[in-house]
């Protein structure tokens, strides 16, 4: 395992999405991811302003079938991961504790034709903005290989999302997600400090401090050392005050 | 390093081995018995995450914890040749030539540290990162005490999958990324709290840390209340500055 691995998982996501002739997205990443990580098939739920989350998009009929079974039951894997932040890997959908976890999920979600299902929250700390489920119509467990990919996915789709909303704060092009500074100590610590400067959730202080770097031709890592140096700060009307 | 301060060590490492079990704790847990058993001065550890890429997820001061993110940013230093190698690396003095990674020597140097061992973190064949020690004095520690050490080591990489057995069974991949995710809660958290304080980062860690201890709180739950605005360290980190608690290690 290594860099490699991100670097085969972007280039396959890339791939797929030009193969269609389109540009990679949340949405043509969950599409690909399919095949890359080896499931019958996937569906994003993004949480949004009312907490129950939303369907942002699912690549088959159970996939929609299976979010519209936790939107309107609130309960099974994709519920929990959401909730606890953590993954939920159900290799058996209909086993005796199952049912008893997710009395009403199960038979609906069985009935549907899935047999598996796996949940990974789309998740940097604080900021959790849903997740990514794959589902199987066997059932049976994700190596841990699959494990490694479907975390990767996620990051790389949790990067997507961010550029999609930071691209509402700008008048230019985001430059492509390079994954990277989201694993970064600074960036974490210099999103902290601007939730608190411009009084926003985590999430909005993360998209601020990436759309600042980008209209200023900065790397996001230098802005954080400015934040946390206490050489910049960002106003809540997104003017910064340069020390 | 006596043989009763030995089992206790051991004792407390396994007693955190329950059902509750958090990783990041367990890490800061063990930084902290290396410092006291093994008479190093700091302690810290680094984990393999999912892109192959190192991450520091405990350590016994903010001071090692530098250490340990500098090293990372360039790729290349002891811990990074230990883990690489899954074999214990000993600088046992940052000034003598030849240093082999001079940056680090001298940034370690700059920190007060006069010596190095770094310890695998090994299962099987898979390596899942490294145990560091720093220590001011220069020279190898003993091959006792470098058992001990690895002993140690051993006991943090049973621990962490020990985890993912009582823990319904989650793989190996889950449970580093769920102690990953608690490390960039508690960066988040420094950061608001820094903010909400005007405090320094290493200042706010220590804040949070000591709160953690004296309420019998997780870390990551303690940054937690921090970011949502329900734990308030306010009153703590004014009486801290009045009064600094004694520092075990270089600061």
């Amino acid at each position: 395992m290594s860099g490699e691995r991100l670097a085969k998982a972007l280039a396959h996501l890339a791939g797929d999405a030009a193969a269609r002739g389109i540009t990679t997205s949340s949405e043509s990443a969950c599409e690909a991811c399919v095949v890359l990580i080896g499931v019958s098939g996937a569906q994003l739920t993004l949480m949004n302003g009312t907490g129950r989350g939303e369907s942002r998009y699912s690549t088959n009929e159970i996939g929609t079938q299976l979010e519209n079974l936790r939107f309107t039951l609130g309960e099974g894997p994709c519920e929990d991961a959401v909730r606890s932040g953590v993954p939920v890997l159900v290799e058996e959908l209909d086993s005796w504790e199952n049912r008893q976890r997710w009395p009403l999920f199960v038979p609906a979600a069985s009935a549907a034709g899935a047999r598996a299902a796996f949940a990974f929250p789309l998740r940097s700390g604080a900021i959790r903005i849903g997740a990514l489920v794959l589902h199987r119509t066997s059932p049976g467990p994700l190596t841990p290989d699959q494990v490694y990919d479907a975390h990767i996915v996620a990051d790389i789709i949790l990067s997507l999302l961010l550029d999609e909303l930071t691209r509402r704060h700008l008048d230019s092009e985001v430059p492509p997600a390079d994954g990277v500074s989201l694993s970064r100590a600074e960036v974490h610590q210099a999103t902290g400090m601007l939730s608190v400067q411009m009084g926003v959730s985590m999430d909005e202080a993360l998209v601020r401090l990436r759309a600042h770097a980008f209209a200023h031709d900065q790397s996001v890592v230098d802005v954080s050392r400015d934040i946390i140096g206490r050489r910049l700060r960002l106003s809540p009307d997104g003017r910064s005050d340069l020390r | 390093m006596t043989m009763e301060n030995l089992a206790e060590t051991f004792v407390e490492l396994a007693d955190t081995l329950v059902a509750d079990f958090d990783p990041v704790e367990f890490m800061h847990l063990l930084t902290d018995r290396c410092v006291t058993t093994l008479e190093v001065d700091a302690a810290g550890i680094l984990l393999v995450d999912h892109h192959g890429e190192l991450q520091v997820v405990g350590a016994s001061t903010d001071r090692a914890r530098l250490l340990e993110l500098f090293e990372l940013q360039h790729h290349q230093g002891p811990c990074m040749e230990c883990y690489l190698t899954s074999a214990p690396v000993t600088v046992a003095s940052f000034t003598e030539p030849p240093q082999r990674w001079p940056q680090f020597s001298s940034v370690a140097r700059d920190a007060g540290f006069g010596a190095l061992h770094a310890l695998p973190m090994r299962l099987r064949e898979q390596t899942i990162g490294a145990l560091n020690l720093f220590s001011i004095a220069e020279g190898a520690l003993s091959e006792r005490t470098l058992r001990v050490a690895q002993a140690m080591a051993d006991v943090a990489t049973i621990g962490l999958l020990q985890a993912q057995v009582i823990s319904r069974r989650e793989l190996l991949a889950v449970q580093l990324q769920n102690a990953l995710q608690s490390r960039v809660l508690i960066e988040q958290a420094k950061g608001v709290l820094a903010e909400r304080l005007q405090l320094d980062m290493s200042r706010a860690f220590e804040t949070m840390r000591r709160y953690s201890r004296s309420h019998n709180l997780y870390l990551s739950k303690v940054a937690e209340g921090v970011i949502a605005g329900e734990v308030d360290l306010t009153a703590l980190a004014a009486r801290e500055a009045a009064d600094p608690p004694a520092r075990r290690s270089p600061s």
